[in-house]
């Protein structure tokens, strides 16, 4: 029994140890807060080992994300007070990223370095920035975000196409400040 | 007007191969979507090309700390939740063996129990009888229903009352070498720590406090008698008190 139980958990820790930088990732673009992302990530290792016997063994790493970003809606969301951006602009028109491309992408993406990465998420309402984070850097399928958000898949698609249009706009107005790109700027 | 939402799903995969055909042939004759498809792809791969990987080892290291703990805390209690009721059921044995024993051996004592219950003794309100007044005397002692013996022993004074909420006579008695007190209980009882001495009836020694004891039981009462001597000098009084 004892042995079961160790050979369970060291199957477990084998495939986490393995995601782990991506929860904790996720946990911590969520949270914006180094010790919140801590408590959520392992809230989230709790909660997936207990729950490792209902695993079906297709993708650990999207039923990981999937606890995840469910603790983080649930539990950590609540503690926010006022109006979520996110859901003010979920019915607006999406805007064509390319139209505002006035910044030539090369020039934008070429000189943008991490942490300003970091900070042109970080203002992007967390309905889409979760929608962008899932898609574009953890690889999520539209139907692996949609379970883990609980939202329908067409929700995910506007959700994505927003996220993105207002992550390259937060892009820019970062390049811009930091003065590598001017306005009128043309794309050639 | 190309859907920009069709673009999207284009760029992450997500149209079926027809849906992607239709969507090809749309796209080279509108140069806005063409436009709009590669700043998709251009920010997905910046995306996934620039966003900095996070250092979490010790987060990690929590984590599996964390998992350890789980998993003793769930073979402790994994112990517990079996066993549970055989530790119930084995303590209520005890309690249920324990009961039966105290109850054949009838009220069992310790010698720091008597040493309470004579300090506890609650005499009735009647004034304690004075030596001379024998008729009194008498009477009390028909009541106890023990005589002392007489000769050499003399009785200084008797009162009645409880004993750990028994009925109880206290003599105080004298004789040539001191003074001692005989307590007599109306209930049989069992004398746990006292040590036991030969004799008819069984008599028990030991000690109340500073003073020595002896005990007996004898016609369904119980006798202590206390005084400042060895157990043998009150064994002899004892033995001299008889029942009426």
């Amino acid at each position: 029994m004892l042995f079961g139980k160790r050979d369970k958990r060291d199957a477990f820790e084998r495939q986490a140890e393995k995601v782990f930088p991506s929860v904790f990732g996720t946990a911590l673009r969520l949270t914006r807060s180094r010790e919140e992302a801590e408590d959520l990530a392992q809230e989230a290792i709790v909660r997936a080992y207990e729950a490792f016997d209902r695993f079906d063994g297709s993708n650990f790493k999207a039923w990981m994300l999937r606890i995840v970003t469910n603790l983080y809606i649930n539990k950590y969301r609540q503690r926010q007070r006022g109006p979520q951006l996110g859901s003010l602009d979920e019915e607006g028109v999406i805007e064509p990223m390319a139209a505002e491309s006035e910044v030539p992408d090369r020039v934008l993406f070429d000189n943008t370095v991490g942490a300003e990465i970091e900070d042109a998420l970080s203002k992007v309402p967390i309905d889409f920035r979760l929608a962008v984070l899932l898609s574009d850097i953890e690889g999520m399928s539209y139907q692996e975000i949609a379970d883990a958000t609980d939202v329908p898949i067409g929700t995910v698609r506007s959700r994505l196409a927003r996220g993105r249009s207002m992550l390259r706009k937060a892009l820019t107005e970062y390049a811009l400040q930091e003065g590598y790109l001017k306005k009128g700027a043309s794309n050639d | 007007m190309i859907d920009p939402l069709q673009l999207h799903a284009y760029v992450d995969g997500e149209l079926t191969a027809e849906e992607k055909v239709t969507l090809d042939a749309e796209i080279l004759n509108d140069q806005a979507a063409q436009q709009e498809l590669a700043s998709i792809q251009s920010l997905k791969v910046f995306l996934a090309e620039k966003v900095p990987s996070v250092e979490c080892k010790s987060e990690w290291k929590d984590c599996v700390g964390r998992l350890k703990e789980i998993d003793k805390t769930r073979h402790v209690e994994g112990i517990v939740g079996r066993y549970a009721w055989a530790l119930c059921g084995a303590f209520f044995c005890m309690i249920v063996v324990g009961g039966v024993a105290r109850r054949g051996a009838g009220d069992r004592v310790q010698s720091d129990d008597l040493a309470q219950m004579a300090l506890s003794f609650r005499g009735s309100n009647r004034p304690a009888v004075v030596p001379g007044e024998d008729k009194a005397l008498q009477q009390l002692l028909h009541n106890a229903a023990i005589s002392v013996a007489p000769g050499n022993i003399r009785v200084l004074s008797a009162a009645r009352g409880t004993l750990n909420d028994r009925p109880a006579v206290k003599l105080c008695l004298r004789d040539a070498k001191g003074d001692m007190a005989l307590m007599m209980i109306q209930a049989q009882m069992g004398f746990e720590d006292l040590q036991s001495m030969e004799g008819q009836p069984p008599m028990y020694a030991g000690k109340l406090g500073d003073l020595n004891c002896v005990a007996w039981v004898e016609e369904g009462r119980s006798f202590v008698l206390i005084g400042e001597r060895d157990a043998t000098g009150l064994h002899e009084v004892a033995s001299r008190i008889k029942i009426q």
